[in-house]
């Protein structure tokens, strides 16, 4: 950054990014409502290829709510527990927006939710005391391309003397507004938490990261924070700016290098869903089972935020919601790195903070370049996604492509704003997937 | 199936199957983007049929038609239809139409289009990969071959432009030519300083520049600028409003500069591009040498050493308390092809750098080079092969102003242009 853009005080340490539509108006304002009827679940006994989980139950077994259905097979894996109390109908599979088709228990809830008695550790400081909340970090916040239990984290953040920890309730994405209302409704307990977790994780700085439109959030938080050691940040959510290693750079000027996690700096990136989940396991000492879901997109009658157990099948979420037509397509996440889900065998999981269905996918018919150069000026990584559009397998690209191809984050914004309407990101994330396909049919082999 | 994980299951495949795109789209598409460049061409092609009448009106519909023809023709024998390709032909043409003066022959806006379609678009690389503009590419090649009708090339020829009066029905070839000393400005060839005649012929602005800066101009020794404007130049509000002779899209400078700012307004037009090009050439008209005449002599061959030396920093040239050296230059931007190529050529998107520190470089380059050419050069065109040259470089400049990667080390020229 040159001196001249310093006197002036504009600060650029990202360069691109856009700000998306909103269309948060539908949701911003809605409290999140339960969504506890008592349709059966099909729970995930594993929450990630990563994290090899032991089923413990069988058919014909009641189980209460917060017993165990699958014991952690090694010890960074996490146990998975039952949403609800129930009868265990069948070991099947379900459909998850990550992973696919995953190995699942099918619960029928009893209807009365009876909890097991709490048993926890009476204090949270250390690491592993975390591994009974049953919480799992998405991708991106420790390793690039999986998911990590809680405690791996955290034990992780120890071992590399993090100093910092970013909680993020940026939704820079159209629809997404779960942060916000779990911000708003759990402002307390997540400051709580946020500070439970940075003594776990021996951090010195815990930082809460909220957009700046959403004034009155921010000072509900702020009247809560003072005197707290947790400082909240205002921040623009021009997408992907919640994207950790870009929150870390433009809030501590840190920049991580291609495929580095955000911990090999020193920060430990967070979402406010975990911090939620870490919430409750605070104060009552109950597991994760169930997350925020914002359920929206204009093929939904009535947006809503939900509380969801896990496990219940995204065709419930949007019968609740009511779709007026059929939706030309049903996804998990935001609009522009969601995952399109088939509706009927997807079922809600720990990284599922949207379900959003739209009435139309946009007509896109792709021309030769125009070089207008705008993917070049929005990509946040600096990369030229068009320079890669032509790659279509990832063992014919040169060395110099194959680093901008890592670089690359998925934010989908090449995509979005192509006027030729060429498939950027699809072709990065094709030639991106190859050798995770390489390497795990070698896994397999 | 207790814990039964398939092989493929769980794998990154099944994401590949599913991730299927962005699934919202901002809207912008090709189609805005060409509109608006067809508008913005069109707002120029107005401006010239109405100062040059239906001859001018004649030159583009032939240059389009030939140029949407050409590219069918080409697409049926390339048996490959290539979406945008007619709208782009379409573009073609109109601003190749707009490079032409409108006294050519039919056949010359005709051929010209073919050999932008054929040669400039489809043989050098294709639709969305070719390095030069085609209309440019042909505009240059025309001149070598019809070089006696674009007859811009050599001193003392006169062009003709519509009188008041008879703007878009007068005629062009009942011109009566002017001789450039008796010339006083479009308004006086009205205002009864000429019998009222429907057009008249008089010499392009950017040609008598030409000659003065060569110092083949007879001017008044000690005040040259001033005789330059008074006996020589028409009045400078008839250079912006295009009532001179030329190019039918050059001639008309507020047209031009409305067609940018709209193309800049909508996004599809860098404002880098037409900016740093004019300021550029301004800034090397202002600082490169004339030749000093010597005297009222009319020393057609005179070497500079001859006549009087090389005259430095003419754009701070004051007489008589008049800023004079500032009208020279403001008559160097508004005459001429400089703001038609700064406008509508040198910005279309196909042929110029991806990023805007790109447009910097590329707009500066042709700016500079199209001074110098215009100075000191002998061919006509002198804005046309500056674009052509920069477009070679295309390449270069997208490898040099390439944005640093997240991450990555910042380059010395990163640090420097603090990125």
């Amino acid at each position: 950054m040159s001196l001249f853009l310093k006197l002036i005080g504009i600060r650029r340490p990202i360069a691109g990014g856009i700000y998306l539509p909103d269309e948060k108006a539908a949701t911003a304002r809605m409290p999140i409502a339960d969504l506890s009827d008592d349709g059966p679940l099909h729970v995930p006994t594993q929450r990630a290829p990563d994290l090899p989980t032991k089923p413990v139950v069988s058919p014909g077994d009641t189980l209460l709510a917060g017993q165990a259905l699958a014991d952690p097979a090694d010890p960074k894996s996490l146990p998975v527990y039952a949403p609800t109390s129930g009868l265990v109908v069948a070991l099947d599979r379900c459909w998850t927006a990550a992973h696919g088709f995953m190995p699942a228990v099918t619960l029928v809830p009893d209807g009365r939710d009876t909890w097991m008695p709490a048993e926890r550790s009476t204090t949270l400081d250390e690491p592993e005391d975390w591994q009974a909340s049953g919480i799992v970090v998405p991708p991106y916040s420790v390793a690039s391309s999986r998911s990590e239990a809680l405690h791996v984290v955290l034990r992780c953040a120890r071992e590399v003397a993090a100093t910092d920890l970013i909680v993020s309730a940026l939704e820079t994405e159209p629809y997404l507004t779960g942060d916000l209302r779990t911000v708003i409704e759990k402002a307390e307990n997540l400051l709580e938490a946020t500070l439970s977790l940075s003594k776990a994780a021996g951090v010195r700085n815990a930082w809460l990261v909220v957009a700046d439109r959403h004034r009155h959030a921010i000072r509900t938080l702020r009247a809560i924070a003072r005197g707290s050691s947790v400082r909240i940040v205002e921040m623009s959510d021009k997408h992907p700016l919640g994207y950790p290693s870009l929150l870390a750079a433009k809030l501590l000027r840190r920049e991580t290098a291609p495929g580095q996690s955000t911990l090999e700096i020193g920060v430990l990136v967070l979402p406010v869903a975990a911090v939620r989940a870490a919430a409750d396991f605070l104060r009552t000492g109950r597991p994760q089972v169930a997350r925020v879901v914002t359920v929206s997109g204009d093929a939904v009658e009535q947006p809503a935020n939900l509380f969801v157990r896990f496990g219940t099948p995204i065709s419930r979420l949007l019968d609740y919601g009511g779709v007026r037509h059929s939706p030309a397509v049903v996804l998990v996440g935001g609009p522009l790195t969601g995952v399109t889900v088939p509706p009927d065998v997807a079922v809600v999981t720990p990284d599922c903070c949207a379900v959003i269905a739209l009435r139309a996918l946009p007509r896109l018919d792709p021309i030769p370049c125009v070089r207008c150069g705008w993917c070049v000026d929005d990509c946040p990584v600096g990369i030229n996604p068009v320079s890669l559009v032509q790659l279509e397998r990832w063992d014919r690209c040169t060395e110099a492509e194959k680093a901008e191809l890592n670089s690359c984050i998925n934010c989908g914004i090449c995509t979005y704003v192509c006027p030729a309407h060429l498939p950027l990101a699809e072709t990065i994330a094709q030639c991106r997937i190859q050798p995770a396909m390489i390497e795990s049919r070698a896994a397999v082999a | 199936m207790t814990g039964n994980v398939g092989p493929m299951m769980g794998s990154p495949a099944r994401m590949a199957h599913f991730r299927v795109r962005p699934v919202i789209h901002s809207g912008q598409s090709h189609r805005q983007i060409m509109t608006s460049w067809l508008l913005a061409a069109s707002l120029a092609a107005c401006a010239g049929v109405i100062l040059f009448g239906r001859d001018a009106l004649a030159v583009i519909l032939v240059s389009v038609i030939s140029a949407v023809l050409s590219e069918w023709i080409m697409a049926l024998a390339a048996e490959r239809r290539v979406k945008g390709g007619a709208t782009h032909a379409v573009l073609t043409g109109l601003l190749l139409a707009l490079t032409l003066p409108p006294t050519v022959p039919w056949f010359v806006p005709a051929i010209g289009s073919v050999v932008a379609i054929v040669l400039g678009k489809w043989m050098l690389g294709g639709f969305g990969h070719f390095l030069w503009q085609p209309a440019v590419v042909a505009r240059v090649l025309l001149h070598f071959v019809f070089g006696q009708y674009l007859a811009f090339g050599a001193p003392n020829v006169h062009a003709p432009v519509l009188a008041p009066g008879y703007l878009l029905i007068g005629d062009l070839s009942a011109a009566e030519t002017i001789p450039t000393g008796h010339y006083h400005g479009w308004h006086w060839a009205h205002a009864g300083g000429a019998r009222r005649i429907e057009a008249f012929a008089v010499e392009r602005p950017v040609q008598i520049l030409r000659r003065f800066v060569e110092g083949k101009l007879p001017v008044d020794r000690d005040l040259p600028f001033t005789t330059l404007f008074r006996d020589y130049l028409p009045p400078w509000a008839d250079t912006v409003l295009g009532t001179v002779p030329g190019g039918l899209g050059e001639t008309s400078a507020i047209a031009l500069i409305v067609a940018g700012l709209y193309l800049i307004y909508n996004g599809h037009l860098r404002w880098q591009g037409p900016v740093l090009m004019l300021v550029s050439a301004a800034v090397l008209a202002a600082i490169l040498p004339i030749v000093a005449t010597s005297g009222m002599s009319t020393a057609l061959d005179s070497h500079p050493s001859a006549a009087g030396g090389w005259r430095w920093f003419p754009g701070l040239a004051v007489e008589d308390g008049r800023a004079v050296g500032l009208l020279y230059v403001v008559y160097h931007l508004t005459s001429g092809q400089l703001l038609l190529a700064a406008f509508l050529l040198a910005g279309d998107m196909f042929a110029t750098p991806l990023t805007a520190r790109g447009h910097v470089i590329f707009a500066c380059g042709v700016g500079g080079l199209s001074m110098l050419m215009r100075l000191y050069g002998v061919l006509e065109g002198e804005c046309y092969w500056p674009i052509l040259a920069m477009n070679t470089c295309v390449p270069w400049i997208d490898r040099l102003t390439r944005r640093r990667r997240f991450g990555s080390r910042p380059t010395p020229w990163h640090k420097a242009t603090g990125l």
